[in-house]
């Protein structure tokens, strides 16, 4: 087992440094720099910069360097120092930025996760044990819905629904009368009237899928010998669908746990940016399309790392559960 | 509708002077702040304020207290609150028929002499920074010395300070008053003042202020090397020039809640945030005109949005109290019938943008250029424009069918001027094409050009917003046989586009239209349809364009007016260029003078209707904002 | 003699399992196909969506571009069969157009003296199909200068909803498809490697756990970003960036193929690799591609919804569904239909494929097969 963990590990590291100096060309590939994209901002809002301030501030933020150059003192400063530089549109330290939202992404997204699982999982179970009955088709039904919804689409449906009909405040974490105020049971109950759209969104889409794979593996299952026996020895139904086939149904859900890791991280993107939630999705957006280089590579490099670090639990977890791989 | 000139005429009498005369008056203050002074933390309001505070007439007096809700798209998004509350010597604000006036701001007294070389100030007494240290002319003398004159934070001085190539001068004649100099005479400094300040690298712009005492620590002619370095070390910037500048981390207003200010409110919270905050300056210097202590709002908070339809959301549910800031016309109905539900009204202002299509007259392609060049040319692709679609459609009906020339109010405008070649007329464009030697059409019904290839435009915007209006100006110009191609793409590549002469059209909001001396750049082709010719002008032929016969006639009557002894000599001058400039229809204006939506909330009072905006006049602040108040319940 | 016409003249239902034992693979497939409803009925819509969308010329009544001032934000027109009592065919109501002084809203109200028969084979606008030939025929309309039937209604230039969802629907399925393409080109290339050479398993396989591990949106966001907004620009994005699921796929099948006697048949008579992947392996291979294709399809219509909906998709001047749920969101209290209509678009062709591909795989997979 141990070999197993530290073979995966030691093949993680050079997929590591390759992501890591993708992510940094990625960021290099579109035409022009930081210092255009912010002179446009400015014209747009009708100021002015001549060319010569523009030059200026290149030689500022050493963006006339070579990539090489820039690339190595980008890394260096990550791995020695935890420094992620700065964001030059925001003008604060990157980790700052990503710090600040970094709780209520994971919060969000944590929640989410548990949220879909605990509606999936037995859901699933229940279709499988009783395949064809009415609440099955239902929850068949339920389940494409959810697929075949866009989120974002779900996400406005919802939004406005909660605005026109249930005359609800929508948009952002907050009321604005509890936004600075200290804690309370109001505020928390402000707070959920404002997540329940996010979570419903997040949980439907993606309980929708793992229904139908949990259903799929649980009929698998218990179309199996060892199923027909247990019942011939008198054990109650409860207890032989979730002691045995529930466990090898979930082995590829296991599997899934670690690469919803990066996803914990950046959270969803587009419910986000629609729903005006501080979350970093909409940050690595913005600086994707500003081209705001630290901040952007700093985000991929982590999400990569993150994508890496989960596959890597992945296979830990999946192989501390099912010996059949550990032994391969 | 206005139809008399908003922009007053400058008496350049002798002194002007509008300070509070005698000292009779027991001067009041906010609770917030009065709880602070008998907390002992704060000296009495009599010492706060100057002797002879600035007096602003406010529209009603207002009650103390209350927080000033608005939304932010991002820390890029400075100007907004910038223009909130910035302050200069002479600062632009409306008068009650809502003519723009230029009022004395921080100053006692000001005085031009005979042929406009010479500009004398004198600070108020007692006006202090919002550290409580006082603004004298040490103040002014640092900004010039070691900021202006200072090659490392200032590499080139802005032609505008510096007409006729030679910067102006300061002398100090007591501790609150100086003078500036010119070599040349100069009418429109005052305009240019009030509108640029005293330019780069500026904090919150405030005319020839730096605070010295604060700031001298972190400037090279007073500090050592090592703590320069070690400032910008703490500061987190490459080097210790990053700290000045508009978004410096010590002198951006918006980034340092430290930096000692004299607007009336200071920054709390600073971007990037969640919530950004502003907080009242309790040294600000001016009173209402029963001697409250102005401002009367304790706060200003501005929310961070990411994307528009979430600001809709916000002002539906009354969650902004004024702005006018990303309130589009073509929302207009979604704004009125939310009014009841937000608990807010619509105060309409005038927009003094005309959006209009700019071709590139210096365009690298020749054929192309020649064409651009032939007036019947230009005159078929103005007329080809049906303006009364485009309003209706993207507008909501609510903007005017205008030529871009000055807009009703300035006064510089004339009806003429501004309906030059707009009759949507495509059988008129037709015959003046055919005429122009473009009759040969091809396959799919487009002309030709003369060297046989298709004449066709592609045409930029930056904002997807105006993908809409594109889509059916492609349409009208097809009519006429001109292929239309719209492009929306991202900003910067736009502006690479525009820096490197490589655009062939483009749409943009052509503003300063109102008072045009103010920023004659545009219609000097600046930024626009004639960039290269403006920088052959600027450079004095050492780069650039050589411009054509017309466009150095606008030149050269800038050149004039610029040094003319008296505004009305200037005035003729500008008037003609602007002339000029319509009728060759360089610029194809589309539509303009729409309705600023300003969403104000039923508890904030003291906004001024029918307002015009413009750049010029900085936006908002040209309705005074620090004589806003809430109601208190 | 008698006998056996009396025998074929009562012949009654054919015996099925007869049937059975004399029908071709083709026809075996298709009849356990036909066992699954709704998967055969998702086939049939998407079979005639795809038509609407090549033909989408003349099944619109009108084009997708063109801007009717004095139509903008018209609800969908009601299709009415009586007038006033009378039994007149369908028809639908001329409407008259007027704005709110106060708000600006456009209103409209039904002429109820204006009756417009609806026409098939109307008919109408010049169009030209794929430049091949020009016609004016329209399935459907009204035989009005001004009027105008908009089942959908119309968005805020007037332009009919119907007619641009089925444009878009072409644009959309277009890049679906594109998708799949580019898609399957990546991941069958690494999928082959993977499965058939020991030594590149590792490090591929590894790879295309990353990349299903990164969150699609951002990879797409961050693909289309640093190559620039462009139709091609997005299609390749997700091809890459939903090249991993054919890729796993394809590695699986590869791993049980490669161990066949055939294959080592082949190889040991030194055929060359190329040929024996291509001509045997992939043959095989394309039973779990088709249904995890058929996935992908729809993963990409969501994907580019998504896209264009955040403004980093295909231009924004050509319409897909995303684009114009974009604009409609604007439009949400005053005109819904916007909206909503693509929206509901992107949700049934979606569906639609879903069910088919889930169709498929209880086909294809011998393990689901049920009782014939």
């Amino acid at each position: 087992m141990l070999a197993f963990i530290g073979n995966r590990a030691l093949l993680a590291i050079p997929t590591l440094i390759f992501i890591s100096f993708i992510s940094f060309v990625i960021i290099q590939l579109p035409p022009g720099d930081y210092v255009t994209a912010y002179a446009a901002q400015l014209r747009h809002a009708g100021e002015y910069i001549s060319p010569l301030q523009e030059e200026l501030m290149r030689e500022q933020f050493g963006l006339n360097d070579p990539m090489i150059v820039q690339y190595w003192r980008w890394i260096s400063d990550i791995v020695l120092r935890g420094d992620f530089g700065y964001s030059l549109e925001w003008n604060a330290p990157v980790s700052t930025l990503i710090w600040d939202r970094l709780m209520l992404t994971l919060a969000i997204s944590s929640a989410s996760l548990v949220l879909t699982w605990a509606i999936a999982i037995p859901v699933g179970v229940y279709s499988a044990s009783r395949q064809y009955s009415f609440l099955d088709h239902l929850f068949t039904v339920f389940g494409f819905l959810g697929k075949g919804i866009p989120d974002f689409l779900l996400a406005l449906i919802l939004m406005w629904l909660a605005f026109a009909y249930l005359n609800m405040d929508v948009g952002g974490l907050f009321s604005p009368e509890y936004q600075n105020a200290p804690w309370s049971f109001a505020k928390l109950g402000n707070l959920l009237s404002h997540l329940w759209i996010p979570l419903v969104v997040l949980a439907t889409g993606g309980a929708a899928g793992l229904i139908r794979v949990m259903r799929a593996n649980m009929l698998d299952e218990l179309g199996k010998p060892y199923v027909e026996t247990a019942y011939a020895q008198g054990l109650s139904e409860a207890r032989v669908v979730w002691t045995y086939p529930v466990r090898v149904a979930l082995n590829p859900f296991i599997s899934t746990v670690g690469w919803a890791l990066p996803a914990l991280f950046s959270g969803d993107v587009i419910t986000a940016v629609v729903l005006n939630l501080p979350t970093t999705g909409p940050l690595l957006l913005q600086a994707l399309k500003m081209q705001d280089m630290y901040l952007a590579g700093s985000f991929i490099l982590i999400l990569s790392v993150f994508t890496v670090v989960g596959t890597l639990i992945s296979d830990i977890l999946l192989a501390w559960f099912d010996p059949r791989i550990r032994n391969a | 509708m206005n139809a008399k000139n908003w922009v007053a005429a400058i008496a350049l009498a002798a002194l002007s002077s509008t300070a509070m005369a005698g000292s009779a008056w027991a001067f009041q203050e906010a609770p917030m702040l009065s709880e602070m002074v008998e907390a002992g933390s704060l000296p009495p309001v009599d010492e706060r304020l100057p002797a002879n505070p600035t007096v602003v007439e406010a529209l009603s007096v207002g009650e103390y207290g209350g927080v000033w809700r608005r939304a932010y798209s991002g820390p890029g998004d400075r100007w907004g609150p910038t223009k909130l509350m910035e302050e200069r010597v002479l600062k632009w604000t409306a008068d009650a028929d809502g003519t723009a006036v230029l009022t004395p701001g921080y100053i006692e007294s000001y005085s031009v002499n005979e042929d406009s070389t010479e500009f004398t100030f004198t600070l108020l007494e007692g006006l202090k920074w919002s550290d409580g240290m006082p603004v004298t002319t040490e103040d002014v003398e640092f900004w010039y010395n070691d900021v202006f004159l200072n090659p490392a934070l200032v590499p080139t001085i802005d032609p505008t300070f510096a007409p006729g190539g030679v910067p102006l001068e300061l002398e100090v004649q007591d501790e609150r008053t100086f003078t500036i100099k010119f070599a040349q005479p100069y009418v429109y400094f005052l305009q240019i003042l009030a509108k640029d300040s005293t330019g780069e690298p500026s904090l919150d712009r405030p005319s020839f202020l730096f605070p010295k005492h604060y700031l001298s620590q972190f400037n090279d002619k007073y500090a050592s090397e090592e703590e320069l370095a070690a400032a910008a070390e703490e500061y987190n910037v490459a080097a210790w020039t990053d700290l000045w500048g508009s978004k410096g981390a010590l002198t951006g207003w918006w980034n340092n809640p430290d930096l000692p200010v004299i607007t009336a409110w200071k920054i709390e919270t600073p971007a990037p945030a969640e919530t950004v905050t502003m907080v009242r300056n309790p040294y600000y210097y001016a009173v209402d005109q029963e001697g409250n202590q102005l401002p009367y709002i304790d706060r200003i908070e501005h929310r961070l949005f990411q994307d528009p339809e979430t600001l809709n959301l916000m002002v539906a549910q009354g969650q902004i109290d004024m702005q006018a800031r990303y309130m589009g016309l073509d929302n207009y109905t979604f704004y009125k019938e939310n009014e009841e539900r937000g608990g807010y009204h619509i105060v309409p202002g005038l927009d003094s943008n005309v959006w209009s299509l700019v071709p590139n007259m210096n365009t690298t392609d020749e054929v192309l250029r020649g064409l651009f060049e032939t007036e019947a040319v230009r005159h078929a692709m103005s007329v080809a424009v049906d303006r009364e679609l485009i309003n209706e459609l993207t507008q909501s009906g609510l903007a005017k069918e205008l030529q871009t020339a000055p807009v009703m109010g300035s006064p510089y405008y004339s009806e003429e001027l501004s309906t030059h070649w707009t009759e949507y007329d495509p059988d008129l464009a037709n015959e003046l094409l055919d005429e122009a030697g473009l009759s040969e059409r091809d396959g799919a019904g487009f002309r030709l050009r003369p060297d046989g290839q298709r004449f066709s435009l592609v045409v930029e915007a930056n904002d997807a917003a105006h993908a809409k209006t594109l889509e059916l100006l492609a349409e009208n110009f097809a009519d006429v046989g001109i292929e239309f191609l719209p492009r929306v793409i991202d900003r910067t590549q736009w502006d690479n586009n525009r820096a490197n002469n490589d655009f062939q059209m483009h749409w943009i909001p052509f503003d300063r239209l109102t008072y045009v001396p103010a920023d004659p750049r545009r219609i000097m082709g600046s930024d626009g349809y004639a960039n290269q010719s403006f920088k052959w002008y600027n450079t004095d032929g050492a780069e650039g364009m050589e411009p054509s016969a017309e466009l150095q006639q606008i030149y050269d009557l800038w050149d004039q007016a610029s040094q003319s002894a008296s505004v009305e000599v200037a005035d003729g001058y500008v008037s003609e260029m602007a002339e000029i400039f319509v009728n060759q229809g360089w610029v194809i204006g589309v539509y303009g003078a729409g309705t600023v939506v300003n969403i104000v909330s039923n508890k904030l009072h003291n906004v001024q209707a029918d307002l015009v905006q413009d750049d010029i006049f900085r936006g908002v602040g040209l309705a005074r904002t620090q004589q806003f108040w809430i109601e208190q319940d | 003699m008698t006998d056996q016409t009396i025998n074929t003249t009562a012949a009654p239902a054919k015996d099925r399992k007869e049937d059975l034992y004399t029908a071709t693979p083709a026809q075996l497939i298709w009849r356990r196909f036909t066992k699954h409803i709704l998967a055969v009925v998702s086939l049939w819509f998407l079979v005639i969506l795809a038509l609407c969308a090549l033909f989408a010329d003349m099944v619109a009544p009108y084009a997708p571009f063109e801007v009717q001032r004095l139509r903008t934000l018209a609800p969908p027109t009601g299709i009415h069969l009586f007038h006033e009592g009378r039994f007149v065919g369908p028809f639908v109501y001329g409407l008259s157009r007027e704005r709110d002084a106060e708000t600006a809203r456009v209103l409209y109200e039904t002429d109820p003296e204006a009756v417009l028969p609806i026409r098939l084979f109307h008919q109408g606008d010049d169009y030209d199909f794929f430049g091949l030939f020009q016609s004016n025929i329209h399935l459907f309309g009204v035989d009005d200068r001004r009027q105008q039937i908009n089942l959908l209604g119309t968005d805020d230039l007037g332009r009919d909803i119907f007619s641009r969802v089925l444009y878009s629907g072409r644009t959309s399925l277009t890049v679906g498809f594109l998708v799949v393409g580019v898609a399957s080109l990546i991941g069958i290339f690494l999928g082959l490697i993977a499965g058939f050479f020991r030594r590149a398993d590792g490090p591929v396989s590894r790879l295309i756990d990353a990349m299903m591990a990164f969150p699609d949106i951002l990879l797409a966001i961050a693909l289309v970003a640093a190559l620039g907004p462009s139709a091609a620009n997005v299609v390749l994005a997700l091809g890459i960036v939903y090249a991993p699921r054919l890729a796993r796929v394809v590695r699986a099948s590869t791993l049980v193929i490669r161990e066949l006697p055939y294959v080592e048949a082949a190889r040991a008579l030194a055929v060359p690799t190329p040929v024996i992947l291509v001509r045997h392996v992939l043959r095989n291979v394309t039973s779990p591609l088709l249904v995890q294709a058929t996935f992908i399809f729809a993963q990409a219509i969501l994907a580019e919804a998504g896209l264009s909906f955040l403004g980093v998709g295909i231009s924004p001047d050509i319409p897909t569904w995303g684009t114009m749920i974009s604009i409609g969101r604007q439009f949400m209290s005053t005109a819904e239909w916007i909206m909503l209509f693509p929206g509901l678009a992107i949700v049934i062709t979606v569906l639609a494929l879903q069910l088919l591909g889930d169709g498929l795989r209880d086909l294809l997979d011998p393990r689901l097969a049920k009782d014939i």
